[in-house]
């Protein structure tokens, strides 16, 4: 197995060069990622005790659930099933994608309405739809932008923030016959008209779920742009798809994540619609559709659990210096940024994230900035000490010369005599990275590659001063 | 914290410092005795363990670590001063995390920054600080992120006459790009992040770039004579050495 | 309900993008719906939809004052319709701290307060709760009164082009929130 995730290994150095030398991309994810930030700031400092009141409740609420998630999602569909709602649980995405499909073709649909949803995303359940004859219609702007360009995402909340406006009107004047132009407010409302029609004539709504409440068997869907209340309301059949990492356990929790999910998202004091549901209107039906795929080994794994608390906010996204210029593009997963990193090595295995887990600094900003306190820089070097303890069948040349990085640091810094042998060690690495400069290159020197070498002086500073 | 006269202090230097940057650790205790502290510094110091750890090879990690404590727990002195937030914050926030053979807190409760030791001690209100001129301060990401310090060195700062000092807000070029064995793995991220944080110090025309981490410094320090970009690097220690000449 | 948190509940939604309304009286409240409704017939041909949950009386006073307006223009729909302009409709609660209006979804047509472009939610004396853990508080236990809520904090808003904010993008471009 461990080879043939070597052959999947995801080369993200690769994307960052790629992604680099896109001049106007970069600009367009800074200025985005920027306004954000700057937005956020603002929001929580305004409103801090609230908030940091609310983040305290959110955490013991999404610890309490992931603890026993297992019986917890029992309890929940227990519920939901008393209110008349139909659940079926997967593990498997192909068997809930399976599932959908039966849904809407019973209901002799051929196409359907979308809100968002990152798991529908990780499902692929857009791709498993059109192959067996429906056409999904995805209807939150930013997902029916990149959907007409044939893209992923590039951002858990502003999917597409890679875009400029020209980009925007191209492809609405390619695919969609939109009359050109710049203006923003034309574009917007052309997309709100087209989208419209295909609301009102929809016979099955598919949704996400941002929280599930255990104890009453209730979703809440947060939103700002009308379309998840659309796909929830209009058609006759409404699908909810989550996954079983959004349960909290009780109705009056929903409140501790509503004063801090968009506040951290999108610097907002409250989204504009939040939708609490359970039981359908009359006349019409529910379906929740429930994915467990890696969420119960991560739950169950002491050092991981706590990536379940994630919310989905994005602000980890925002102010990571890495993808702010990878976009969720550069790391090949549903995923991008910080929680990607933490989510990916579950999804593609470890060693096939062995570059996107090098792809960090460790700033640590992410975990600043995070509502739910997850210790993001922590996780990274678990999975990294994990992936330095595969066995020697998957290693790569790259793990190699860490390993000697890290074991020559040891043993240099050991003993006395070896410790002398530092600055010759130094000096020799010097003349060595001279001769054979630009083709190896040894950590910190690289004068080919836009650095220079810092020279180290002729006495270190121990040298230096026990000398007298 | 008890008064400066009656505290005793050790040094740990770190091994980019005594590798790469010497005069920073002179510095630090040329600034140590003009406020009346003579400084201890221990023989055989080890590498805190750091890049072993970030890397993963928390075995590698743990035998530094435990060479770190079996050195310092034959001090009698108060504090270990340690000019370095990322070395202080392994000390304080990671040992606890890795296997060893003897405990680490009452080490981990004597690591100290140098700004924060030089602030919480009051040492540097004993040096009558002048620079005339505007620099650049850059918070380096551990000591913000990892240890919480911020006031001390921005205090420090706010002392000096003379002086003004700019710094980046969250959402304006934060990190350096070093990142340990990222500025390794991904060149071309390292490269990029560091570049676009010069090009914003550059726009400031400062006279200098003052951190309290060498990482940092190094790391720039590279990139911007890579581009000519004529930027002085300081670290802090030497920043305050020279402010009170 | 105390002039202190309505200042704030209109402030907050303000920024959100919506507008609040204090009127002294039903009459007073009917009259500003009529400005509001003329105001939007004045480039174009409208209809306008008002919810057989407002009360009777209040219902009756609106109707009577687009009335005198030109009939030509503005059109009252019994139905809601996919090409209604405007609707107008009640609400149950107001939470300052959020800038928002919470509806329980079991006493409201939901789609009066997303489809047409223009929403005015009216009601008489509304609960004022400072912040969302308040009126989850306050009604707890007691599920099958809010188990179906629907919180509005403003009109429709989207900034998935260049980040630049533009209102209306699926549910309504305009809202007012009124109180009497």
């Amino acid at each position: 197995m461990q080879s043939n995730e070597k052959q999947n290994l995801i080369k993200v150095r690769q994307n960052s060069i790629t992604q680099l030398s896109n001049k106007k991309l970069q600009r367009n994810l800074k200025n985005a990622t920027a306004t954000t930030l700057k937005k956020r700031c603002d929001v929580i400092r305004k409103t801090s005790a609230v908030y940091e009141k609310a983040r305290e409740n959110a955490i013991d609420a999404r610890d309490n659930s992931i603890e026993n998630l297992e019986k917890n999602l029992e309890c929940f569909i227990k519920n939901a099933k008393f209110k008349g709602i139909k659940v079926f649980v997967y593990d498997d995405y192909d068997m809930a994608s399976a599932k959908i499909t039966e849904i809407i073709k019973s209901k002799n649909a051929d196409f359907t309405v979308k809100s968002k949803s990152m798991l529908t995303e990780e499902m692929r359940l857009n791709h498993y739809l059109e192959e067996h004859g429906i056409s999904p219609i995805e209807t939150d702007l930013g997902e029916f932008i990149v959907q007409l360009c044939g893209e992923l995402p590039a951002h858990l909340t502003a999917p597409a923030l890679h875009k400029s406006k020209e980009e925007v009107a191209e492809i609405f004047n390619r695919k969609l016959n939109m009359p050109l132009t710049d203006d923003i407010n034309q574009m917007t409302a052309f997309a709100r008209s087209y989208l419209r029609d295909k609301f009102l004539s929809a016979k099955v709504g598919i949704t996400g779920a941002n929280f599930a409440v255990t104890e009453t068997g209730s979703i809440a869907v947060i939103e700002n742009e009308g379309n998840a209340r659309m796909c929830l309301t209009l058609p006759q059949t409404h699908i909810a798809v989550f996954g079983a990492e959004k349960l909290i356990p009780k109705f009056s929790d929903i409140p501790n994540f509503l004063e801090i999910l968009s506040k951290s998202a999108t610097g907002q004091l409250l989204n504009a619609y939040t939708t609490i549901t359970s039981a359908p209107e009359a006349g019409h039906e529910r379906y929740y559709i429930i994915v467990t795929k890696n969420r119960f080994k991560i739950a169950s794994d002491a050092k991981m659990k706590k990536i379940l608390r994630c919310i989905r906010c994005g602000a980890c996204q925002n102010v990571c210096p890495v993808f702010q210029r990878l976009a969720s593009h550069g790391y090949e997963f549903t995923y991008g940024g910080p929680i990607g990193i933490m989510l990916a090595p579950f999804f593609k295995g470890i060693a096939a994230c062995e570059e996107m887990l090098d792809a960090s600094t460790l700033c640590g900003f992410c975990k600043s900035l995070c509502p739910m306190k997850i210790d993001i820089p922590e996780i990274i070097i678990e999975h990294r000490k994990r992936l330095a303890k595969l066995p020697a069948s998957s290693l790569s040349l790259k793990r190699i010369v860490k390993k000697c990085f890290s074991f020559s640091y040891r043993f240099f810094y050991s003993y006395e005599f070896t410790r002398s042998l530092i600055p010759y060690g130094i000096r020799f690495a010097e003349k060595l990275s001279n001769k054979i400069s630009g083709r190896f290159y040894i950590p910190f020197w690289d004068k080919f590659r836009g650095r220079n070498f810092i020279k180290a002086p002729e006495k270190t500073f121990f040298e230096e001063y026990f000398k007298k | 914290m008890a008064n400066i006269d009656k505290i005793k202090v050790s040094l740990f230097i770190p091994c980019l410092i005594n590798q790469f940057f010497p005069d920073t650790a002179f510095s630090m205790i040329n600034v140590m005795k003009k406020c009346g502290i003579e400084p201890e510094v221990k023989k055989n110091q080890p590498c805190c363990g750091q890049p072993g750890y970030n890397m993963g090879f928390h075995d590698d990690a743990a035998a530094l670590a435990q060479k770190f404590i079996d050195l310092y727990s034959q001090t009698d002195a108060d504090y270990i001063v340690v000019p370095s937030g990322s070395c202080a914050a392994m000390v304080k926030n990671n040992y606890k995390n890795l296997n060893l053979k003897s405990s680490s807190e009452k080490i981990c409760e004597k690591i100290i920054e140098f700004s924060d030791f030089m602030y919480k001690s009051d040492a540097y209100k004993k040096l009558n600080l002048k620079y005339k001129g505007a620099i650049f301060y850059h918070k380096s990401c551990h000591l913000l992120n990892e240890l919480k310090i911020d006031e001390s060195p921005k205090n420090i700062l706010n002392s000096i006459s003379g002086l003004k000092w700019f710094e980046a807000d969250i959402y304006d070029n934060t990190c350096c790009g070093f990142g340990g064995s990222f500025s390794a793995a991904m060149p071309e991220l390292s490269i990029d992040i560091g570049t676009k944080k010069l090009e914003f110090v550059k726009e400031l025309n400062l006279s200098a770039f003052v951190a309290c981490d060498a990482g940092c410094l190094m790391h720039l320090k590279s990139v911007s004579e890579a581009q000519n970009l004529k930027i002085k690097f300081y670290h802090f220690a030497e920043f305050i050495d020279y402010c009170s000449n | 309900m105390s002039q202190d948190s309505f200042n704030i509940f209109a402030a907050n939604l303000n920024d959100n993008g919506g507008q609040a309304l204090k009127l002294e009286s039903a009459e007073a409240a009917a009259q500003k719906i009529t400005e509001l409704v003329k105001g939007e017939a004045a480039v174009k041909k409208i209809i306008v939809h008002i919810s057989s949950c407002l009360n009777d009386l209040l219902k009756k006073d609106i109707v009577n004052k687009i009335g005198m307006q030109d009939s030509d223009k503005i059109l009252i729909s019994e139905n809601l319709t996919a090409d209604c302009d405007i609707s107008i409709t009640g609400y149950d609660y107001i939470i300052a701290g959020s800038g928002a209006v919470a509806l329980n979804s079991m006493e409201h047509d939901l789609k009066e307060t997303l489809v047409p472009p223009v929403n005015i939610l009216i009601k008489k004396a509304p609960e004022i709760f400072d912040n969302l853990n308040d009126i989850f508080n306050a009604h707890g236990g007691d599920f099958q009164k809010i188990s179906n809520l629907t919180i509005i904090s403003g009109p429709s808003k989207t900034a998935d082009i260049e980040k630049k904010i533009v209102h209306g993008m699926h549910g309504p471009k305009k809202l007012f929130v009124m109180i009497y």
